[in-house]
């Protein structure tokens, strides 16, 4: 390789570097003061690194906080939302793929259409909905909106083109019903997209801020942002409760990502092609 | 083990095209029957109103004594292997092979038995844990084949089970699947596009056409008494010569409301006895096969194709004289198209 | 599959999308008629139809026209800035060996898939004029030192820099999908025609990366109309409502003081906006597939 080229690829990689770490350093950092006792003892910037690492701050947000409670909450909901997502959304994407009906051009216009309505914009609706059938402060408020993920069937739909009509007919002569064939041999064929949506579906499901704060009036019921949101307009001060906070938020998703990065970028580029 | 009846079958798209028209035909207990015509002919679609895929419009579908029309295909006792196998790719051959009883409900035990026995009679028992990724065209064939198998159906249906092998693999296959015919004596329908394959595999050949039956016979009445001039055309290859006035000036034959066909191999380069008929072009082409050359012979822009032993003092551009006996002509009416048996 | 098999198979997830997109959307345009408040909460002989009076009430709403101006300078500030990073990230991970791209991806997606009331939390230390790195960093380079969120301007900025910050990595992963589906080939063809770096980006990268580049502007577009919890945590749409965004100035009007005909009104008008974009999304997508 010449001089020039290497001299280019060096420089590349170091300004890939510098990015990425650009790109890390708040989620670093606020890991960093998560573990530093009373970053508020410096007179200015707490040092990147705490000189005395302590669990003095998670031991504080678990324990006058209950952050785990919240956590559980989190946990719960996004538990609940993906697997009732994902197979609410496979079967429709997989009939929606291979099946002929009367009025398929209705659903398909209906799911295509849902996905343009920005959902936010719907809370208002929803929350009288939901105190009209008193579920409001009730975990079946945060999980069956997320549930109704007109994306998810879009980039299900797509993928299930691809299923050879033989193989389904196959079954069929095996002698295998329609939801034996769906759960035999449609989702093991459908899997890494029912996986890329899943994550995806459960990623959402624990970050979505606005809605949970709105449905979860009582404090017993709130999600781990809303929690967080919330202790953060009363101890904005303590640096060090909220930095270990935030941390318990991002971690477990940074570790969901992290595991299963192949499916969940698999399903971030698949919303590139489908029209 | 079943008959299979097929009476007045037809089938009509939402747009009114009628895919199957009139379809009459009956297949006996244990006897394998070939469904053979050009692409668009239906026959794929009907193996599918057979199996109860697709549904029919109007006529009977029976296969033993029970009529089927309105059964879902795992009612029909059915069986099919599919164009491109079809396997269940992320089963094991174990698996794709148990399937079919697993979803009956059939006991483990049962199950496993039968598993194994198929599995051996094909040779499959090493690759029993194999994944069909894993295997090659001739052992996933088998492995169709043996799903298939392995339900003992009443009818057995074959949608062009051997044209995604290769052409050696396809010979071999072939074979096999006439030996496995005769040792489980399963009534099966065999639907093909390759003419030789119908009628080297079936005991009786069916030819379709835009939906329709052209004939049904046994492969040898299929190819010497076509009931049409399309069978005469489509059965046999290369295909049948269809000889236009040109050729016939000096036989004195009736060219007005007959259309004459000679098969290639009937035509000979010497005469034989006295009577004879012949026929003279320009040699435009010779194409050796090794044993056998193909020669093709033009006049005014019509073609005649000619399979003969070689011979090396044939040379391209000069007249070429071909004789044939007056009794291998076949007779067409030209209006009908249909075969004038009277001529023999 | 039967059709009655199959209009099973859809009936769960038409009746979700019914139930929870359809009726609250007819809902919201129903309340953005009536003068749903807190009295009618109590008692609904309260309701009343209004006609467009919410929608001409915010014509004349001084923090109408700041949230739709607010909103509309994140989203054109926001999606260059997001689009350009995205580019120079998948175009530089593109072209350094396999080996090492996954850990910059990973690196460059983190953000995405983190909580955003948490980064914003994050986010707000780093840029507190007492403890805040960005202001050291600044002062070291003997540049000026702001207060960030308490300025009006630099308040929208700050936020502005988070959405890119937590939002640049999605688009790095569709556009380096796209990269990877140009022909090896056509690169080939113009070395051989004597092509040098910068001709191959202007001259195939960048017209083969168009109609992409186009698509994930719309949908970043689309999804930062939508912003909402980076101002409310940073600042709670202040200083002097200048990051009150269009979907904060909903929530506020709704859940505080419980103006319910107000702010979904202003539901309505957010939810236009984004069909325009969508409208201009197919439109663009169609003009370029179509020469």
């Amino acid at each position: 390789m010449s001089g020039r080229g290497m001299v280019l690829r060096a420089s590349r990689y170091a300004v890939l570097i510098v990015m990425a770490l650009a790109t890390l350093f708040p989620l670093l950092w606020v890991t960093s003061i998560a573990f530093m006792r009373s970053p508020e003892r410096f007179a200015g910037t707490p040092p990147l690194w705490p000189d005395h690492p302590t669990l003095v701050n998670m031991v504080n947000i678990v324990h006058q906080q209950r952050i785990g409670h919240y956590f559980l909450n989190s946990l719960i909901v996004a538990a609940a939302t993906t697997p009732l997502s994902v197979l609410v959304a496979g079967l429709a994407g997989y009939a929606l793929a291979q099946a002929k009906f009367r009025g398929h051009r209705l659903v398909s216009w209906v799911v295509m259409f849902a996905v343009l309505v920005p959902n936010q914009a719907l809370v208002l609706p929803l929350f009288e909905m939901f105190s009209a059938v008193h579920l409001v402060n009730h975990y079946a408020a945060l999980v069956l909106p997320a549930a109704a993920n007109a994306v998810s069937i879009v980039l299900i739909q797509a993928y299930a083109r691809a299923i050879p009509k033989d193989i389904l007919d196959a079954a069929r002569i095996d002698g295998a019903s329609e939801w034996r064939t769906f759960f035999s041999v449609v989702v093991p064929l459908m899997a890494p997209m029912l996986a890329a949506v899943a994550v995806l579906t459960f990623v959402v499901s624990w970050n979505d801020f606005m809605w949970p704060m709105i449905a979860m009036q009582k404090v017993d019921m709130q999600t781990l942002p809303v929690a967080l949101a919330s202790i953060d307009r009363e101890h904005y001060q303590n640096i060090g409760l909220m930095a270990a906070g935030a941390t318990v938020a991002i971690l477990p998703m940074m570790l969901v990502f992290l595991a299963s990065q192949r499916y969940y970028l698999r399903a971030v580029s698949a919303g590139s092609v489908t029209d | 083990m079943a008959r299979l009846e097929l009476q007045r079958v037809t089938k009509s798209l939402a747009n009114g095209q009628r895919v199957l028209r009139d379809i009459d035909c009956a297949v006996n207990d244990g006897e394998l029957i070939s469904m053979v015509g050009p692409s668009g002919c239906g026959k794929s679609t009907l193996l599918r109103c057979i199996a109860g895929l697709e549904a029919i419009t109007s006529g009977e579908i029976r296969i033993g004594e029970q009529r089927v029309n309105d059964l879902p295909p795992r009612q029909r006792n059915v069986a099919m292997v599919f164009q491109n196998h079809a396997l269940y790719p992320h089963m094991t051959v174990y698996q794709n092979l148990a399937f079919g009883l697993r979803v009956r409900h059939v006991a483990r035990a049962a199950v496993d038995a039968r598993v194994r026995r198929t599995a051996a009679r094909l040779g499959l028992d090493a690759l029993l844990g194999r994944y069909p990724r894993e295997l090659s065209g001739g052992q996933r064939q088998r492995t169709a084949l043996g799903r298939a198998m392995l339900r003992e159906p009443g009818v057995f249906l074959l949608d062009e089970p051997l044209s995604s092998l290769d052409i050696p693999l396809r010979a071999e296959m072939r074979r096999e699947l006439s030996a496995l015919h005769q040792s489980l004596g399963t009534t099966m329908v065999y639907v093909t596009h390759d003419q030789s394959e119908a009628l080297s595999l079936g005991q009786r050949v069916v030819v379709l056409a835009d939906g329709a039956i052209e004939q049904i016979d046994t492969p040898d009445g299929i190819y010497q008494a076509p009931r049409n001039r399309f069978v005469a055309g489509f059965v046999g290859w290369p295909p049948m010569n269809f000889l236009s006035e040109d050729w016939l000036h000096d036989t004195g034959l009736d060219t007005q409301c007959i259309e004459y066909g000679i098969r290639p191999e009937r035509l000979r380069l010497r005469p034989g006895a006295r009577g004879d008929f012949s026929i003279i072009g320009k040699l435009e082409r010779i194409e050796s096969f090794g044993g056998e050359w193909q020669v093709e012979i033009s006049r005014q822009g019509s073609r005649v194709i000619a399979r003969v032993p070689p011979e090396t003092k044939l040379q391209r551009g000069a007249e070429l004289r071909l004789w044939f006996r007056r009794e291998d002509l076949y007779a067409f009416d030209r209006a009908t198209g249909s075969r004038m048996q009277a001529w023999r | 599959m039967k059709a009655s098999t199959a209009l099973l198979f859809v009936i769960p997830a038409l009746a979700m999308i019914l139930l929870f997109v359809f009726i609250p959307l007819i809902g919201v345009l129903g309340l953005s008629l009536t003068d749903f408040n807190v009295y009618a909460l109590a008692n609904s002989a309260n309701l009343h139809f209004v006609g467009v009076a919410n929608f001409t009430h915010l014509l004349h709403d001084h923090a109408a026209w700041q949230g739709v101006e607010t909103t509309m300078t994140v989203v054109l500030v926001g999606v260059p800035a997001t689009l350009g990073l995205s580019l120079v990230c998948a175009l530089m991970i593109e072209s350094i060996g396999a080996r090492w791209r996954g850990l910059f991806r990973t690196a460059f997606f983190l953000p995405v898939v983190c909580s955003t009331v948490a980064v914003a939390i994050g986010w707000r230390y780093l840029l507190n004029t007492r403890y805040g790195l960005v202001n050291r960093l600044l002062a070291a380079a003997h540049l000026p030192t702001p207060n960030w969120l308490g300025t009006p301007g630099l308040a929208l900025l700050a936020v502005t820099v988070v959405v890119v910050w937590k939002g640049f990595g999605y688009g790095m992963i569709i556009v380096a999908a796209a990269r990877r589906e140009i022909p090896d080939e056509l690169y080939d063809i113009a070395r051989i025609e004597g092509a040098g770096m910068t001709q191959q980006l202007l001259r195939i990268t960048m017209p083969m990366l168009a109609p992409t580049l186009g698509l994930l502007a719309l949908l970043d577009a689309a999804g930062y109309w939508q912003l909402f919890a980076e101002p409310y945590v940073l600042t709670q749409g202040g200083p002097m409502g200048s990051t009150m965004s269009l979907l904060l100035l909903m929530y506020d009007r709704g859940f505080r003081w419980w103006r319910w005909g107000v702010a979904s009104a202003l539901a309505m008008v957010l939810t236009v906006i984004m069909w325009l974009f969508a409208w201009l999304q197919r439109h663009t997508r169609a003009a370029w597939r179509g020469d």
